[in-house]
């Protein structure tokens, strides 16, 4: 049952929205009670974008194949220990340590610094989707990136985020700015489109100067009143302001981040659901995963380094949160995998498809879920790269419509086929 | 401007540190002079009036500075375009002496190193507790570098070229924090601020032959797919000629360290060359391949020895390539790798893709396409002069058309209105944080692409924010080393009514009344009396039409 929520000010419906047509922004002044019952049972996802195509084959290891030993000879994660010792005979891989790869079902294992990632999959709030990605062929990071974030793989030309108009779907209404945010410095694709949408890098910026005036920032939004491009940014910022403002649950003390960028920009993401501003869809963004040069298997390097950063993000945002996280569903992406075998330089070059993670506390946890098409040589994506199994909108669309309620994935993905999944979800 | 002398003692204080001045080279006259000189007609003066002017001046540099207009319109545009276009005549000893007292910025790599040295070379031989911050770390070269681009950005009248030099650090943008990189920085920053009005080809090639370059995008390691049974067939050779280890030492301690390290292609500076710096997304798999194999042993001496750039024969793919319409026959050496950048600079994709990259940094997000073909064409017949594509862009109806128009970066918004302000400035920690935390930091893009040159990827609810609260900040005069005199801004004299002040704001910095809303506003404001100047300054610095490129 939806409340009716009406103009604030007659000047809000005049003004439009960034370059792309008039603002389905409507909104009233916030109430206390609004803020302690927030909309839409307050689910939320969150999306994780690891740009720079992480090598999703250390990060959720096949280490039931023996091509995985063959092709990085100085890179792949050992095969778990206690496995190791039933077959060392016939084990082509370099001998186990402690850093072996840590089991999951048999098969898979995670890569030795996701430890607080391993126990989040045996309490069943992880899933890995192996093998997906964008079916585009492109080997550019940036075109990739673009497919993705648009939702159209293969077309360049759009100009919205499927996280956009994936809120358009939710409701098409905002009722409180903070529905759709991203915690970067700017807003991007993802994210852009006819729905409000915000990007800060912490909430604490949200106000006008030191002495955060009032008289300022109604001068401000008078002078753009008439603006086509920043007229609706003005609203949108006044509005987030003064409900940042209203707001008194802001950051309770148990939180443990670390000082890592992912990390902090997940405690704005918990902070902003803590804060029951309406939170629904939360962006944030990780970089570094381009790993043509000493990627690292066991040993210190880029990839083990980054990924013991995310393992340590995620588990202080999890515990932050904590019955919270039942409503929370966090997705990662990547723009495409990485070679199979490794480059001349100890690292991998662009590659196909990738792993996708799930987290959250509803989900149905405890798998490596998707198609897992093989190593063999015959297997390979133009004969080097993990071919694709699960195409990446299938998953986002199940995550979409089973926990955002959205019915019609068409809009949010046009062109594509969703015929309903149980990846995630199960 | 006396505040020159203000910021000479700053830097005295904040970043001397025994380091001979004399070295300094950071610009090089001479390769200046070599290039040819462009003379721009003095019958372009009449279409530049004081809104054009004020228009051109906009566009051409970063940001006007009161008085400016007035000049460009009295002297002529020809007159400001030559000189622009011809920096090696621009007197601008003061900006370069003010600069001349960052000592990193007048040390080779080799020296670079030395002084600031990798931190666990440090902790090797100083042991774990080493004191390394500030005055060891590495971070200070970029500390230097950043405040360097500031000073030029801000005080330079060699404005044109400071644009320029940011559109080519932004178009070949490399990423400071990657291992030996930010050694060479200051190497590769000369490189493109030399370059960055002269031929195409020479710029590519000095980029493409930059350590920098070499090592962000890996080419250092990449080598002939068979290299390890090469650098068998070396080492034994060596051996049989040299004698024993000790001698054949010096031979071997010439070779980069990659001959030792790097077992095969890597294809990272292959594709990034193509698509970035050149033709665009025109090719295929087969060419990005192609295009790294032809450049297999471009990489880089041992910094101690002085890490320049290094061809190493034993790691080149000697096979025949093929790089879109380019065929490279069988047997070559350096040579493929500059056939390859000929044909690249040369390639009319590569005109058309870098015009339209002028056009939508000069002239609109989405310039038209009459307009990019004029510069593609002028690319063509003038082989890559990047100043005669300028000139035909600026010149060009669409350039002072009203119809189209920019939004400044978060960059740009900074220091034009420092420049707006005519304030006495020196580059502090502060300042470098507000900008970064506006999302646009020199040399802090972590992608090979750079930072978007498209308004729209800036224009987001939240920009009026951080414009705002720099605005507020920089106004009240509480950014550490900027000083606003109120007295001083403006040609006119006392700027101290809110009336007067939007008056000269509009007359010397806009060059066109601003807009009625505009007007009311600060009219209001005046006429209530409670909102302080500084504040009602930092609104004029957020009007929507200095928002405007």
């Amino acid at each position: 049952m939806n409340r009716r929520y009406f103009l604030k000010s007659a000047s809000l419906s005049a003004v439009s929205l960034g370059f792309l047509g008039m603002p389905k922004f409507f909104v009233k002044t916030l109430q206390a009670q609004d803020l302690n019952a927030p909309s839409r049972d307050g689910k939320v996802l969150v999306n994780i974008f690891m740009r720079g195509a992480v090598d999703g084959l250390n990060v959720v290891v096949p280490y039931g194949e023996d091509n995985y030993y063959s092709l990085r000879s100085s890179i792949a994660i050992p095969r778990p220990s206690t496995r190791l010792r039933q077959s060392r005979q016939e084990s082509r891989g370099p001998t186990a340590s402690e850093d072996a790869a840590l089991d999951l079902d048999g098969f898979f294992g995670v890569n030795p610094r996701m430890k607080n990632i391993q126990k989040m999959f045996q309490a069943r709030e992880a899933v890995f989707i192996h093998a997906s990605g964008s079916p585009d062929g492109t080997r550019s990071h940036f075109e990739a990136q673009n497919f993705m974030e648009a939702g159209t793989p293969g077309v360049a030309t759009t100009e919205t985020g499927w996280l956009n108009r994936t809120m358009t779907q939710v409701d098409g209404t905002a009722r409180t700015p903070f529905e759709l945010v991203a915690i970067t410095p700017e807003l991007p694709l993802s994210l852009r489109g006819d729905y409000p949408a915000l990007c800060f890098n912490s909430i604490d910026e949200l106000k006008f100067g030191s002495r955060d005036s009032e008289e300022f920032s109604s001068a401000l939004a008078e002078m753009y009143s008439s603006s086509q491009v920043l007229g609706g940014s003005v609203s949108i910022l006044r509005e987030a302001m003064k409900v940042a403002k209203n707001s008194k649950i802001r950051d309770d003390d148990n939180s443990n981040y670390p000082a890592y960028p992912l990390a902090k920009k997940l405690h704005e993401v918990a902070k902003l659901i803590k804060m029951n501003v309406g939170l629904q869809i939360a962006f944030v963004d990780v970089e570094g995963w381009d790993t043509h040069v000493n990627e690292g298997g066991t040993e210190n390097g880029v990839l083990p380094n980054l990924l013991k950063q995310f393992d340590e993000s995620i588990k202080a945002f999890r515990d932050d949160l904590g019955e919270k996280f039942g409503n929370v569903v966090v997705v990662t992406m990547s723009e495409f995998g990485r070679t199979v075998h490794e480059n001349g330089n100890g690292g991998t070059d662009h590659g196909h498809a990738n792993v996708m993670m799930v987290f959250g506390g509803n989900v149905n946890g405890g798998r490596v879920a998707g198609k897992w098409p093989g190593l063999n040589e015959n297997d390979l994506y133009q004969g080097r790269d993990l071919a694709l199994a699960t195409d990446f909108r299938t998953v986002l669309s199940e995550a979409i419509t089973k926990h955002l309620g959205v019915q019609d994935v068409a809009p949010v993905f046009p062109g594509f086929e969703y015929s309903g999944s149980n990846l995630v979800f199960g | 401007m006396q505040m020159m002398k203000y910021l000479f003692l700053i830097f005295g204080v904040v970043f001397i540190s025994g380091c001979a001045a004399e070295k300094n080279s950071t610009y090089t006259k001479n390769s200046q002079l070599r290039r040819e000189i462009i003379k721009v007609p003095s019958s372009i003066n009449s279409s530049f009036d004081y809104e054009r002017a004020a228009i051109l001046l906009r566009r051409t540099s970063f940001g006007v500075v009161p008085g400016q207009i007035a000049d460009v319109e009295n002297e002529g545009a020809a007159k400001y375009l030559d000189e622009q276009l011809n920096p090696q005549f621009i007197d601008d000893s003061e900006c370069d002496s003010m600069i001349s007292h960052l000592p990193a910025l007048s040390m080779t790599p080799k020296e670079l190193y030395e002084n600031y040295p990798p931190p666990f070379v440090i902790r090797k031989e100083e042991g774990k507790d080493a004191k390394i911050y500030p005055k060891r770390s590495t971070g200070e070269i970029l500390v230097e570098l950043e405040a360097a681009k500031l000073v030029r950005d801000v005080y330079s009248k060699r404005q044109l070229q400071d644009v320029m030099t940011d559109f080519w650090l932004n178009h070949f943008n490399i990423y400071a924090i990657k291992s030996l990189v930010p050694y060479y920085l200051v190497d590769f920053t000369r490189r493109v601020r030399e370059n960055a009005l002269g031929k195409f080809s020479d710029l590519l090639k000095s980029v493409a032959t930059s350590p920098a370059m070499l090592l962000y995008l890996d080419n250092t390691e990449s080598a002939d797919p068979n290299f390890i049974d090469r650098k068998r067939l070396v080492l034994m050779k060596t051996r049989r000629e040299l004698g024993p280890f000790a001698e054949r030492r010096a031979y071997l301690d010439k070779l980069g360290a990659a001959f030792f390290t790097s077992k095969g292609l890597n294809e990272n500076y292959g594709r990034e060359l193509l698509e970035l710096h050149t033709v665009g997304l025109n090719y295929a798999q087969q060419d990005v391949i192609n295009a790294a194999r032809s450049l297999t042993g471009w990489t880089v001496a041992p910094i101690q020895d002085g890490g320049g750039f290094l061809y190493d024969d034993a790691m080149h793919d000697k096979g025949p390539k093929k790089v879109l319409g380019l065929e490279i026959p069988p047997d070559g050496g350096f040579d493929d790798g500059m056939k390859l950048l000929d044909y690249l600079a040369n390639n009319p994709m590569t005109a058309h893709f870098i015009s339209y990259e002028l056009c939508r940094r000069f002239v609109s997000d989405n310039p038209p396409e009459e307009l990019v073909d004029k510069a593609a064409q002028t690319f063509l017949n003038t082989g890559g002069d990047i100043k005669k594509v300028l000139l035909t862009t600026f010149l060009s109806r669409d350039f002072t058309s009203r119809r189209y128009y920019k939004y400044k970066n978060p960059y740009e918004y900074v220091v034009s209105a420092i420049r707006a302000s005519n304030a006495s400035f020196f580059p502090s920690k502060r300042l470098f944080g507000l900008i970064r935390s506006m999302g646009l930091v020199p040399y802090f893009v972590n992608s090979p692409k750079g930072y978007s040159e498209n308004s729209r990827s800036w224009m987001d609810a939240d920009i009026l924010l951080k414009h705002s609260n720099f605005a507020l900040a920089l106004a009240d005069n509480r950014i550490k080393g900027i000083n606003i005199d109120y007295d001083e801004i403006f040609t006119n004299g006392n700027a101290d009514t809110p009336r007067v002040l939007e008056k000269d704001f509009s007359d010397e910095v806009i060059g066109v009344p601003l807009d009625s809303t505009t007007q009311k506003v600060i009219e209001q404001e005046s006429e209530q009396g409670d909102m302080p100047l500084p504040e009602i300054y930092a609104l004029l610095l957020n009007s929507p039409e200095f928002q405007r490129r």
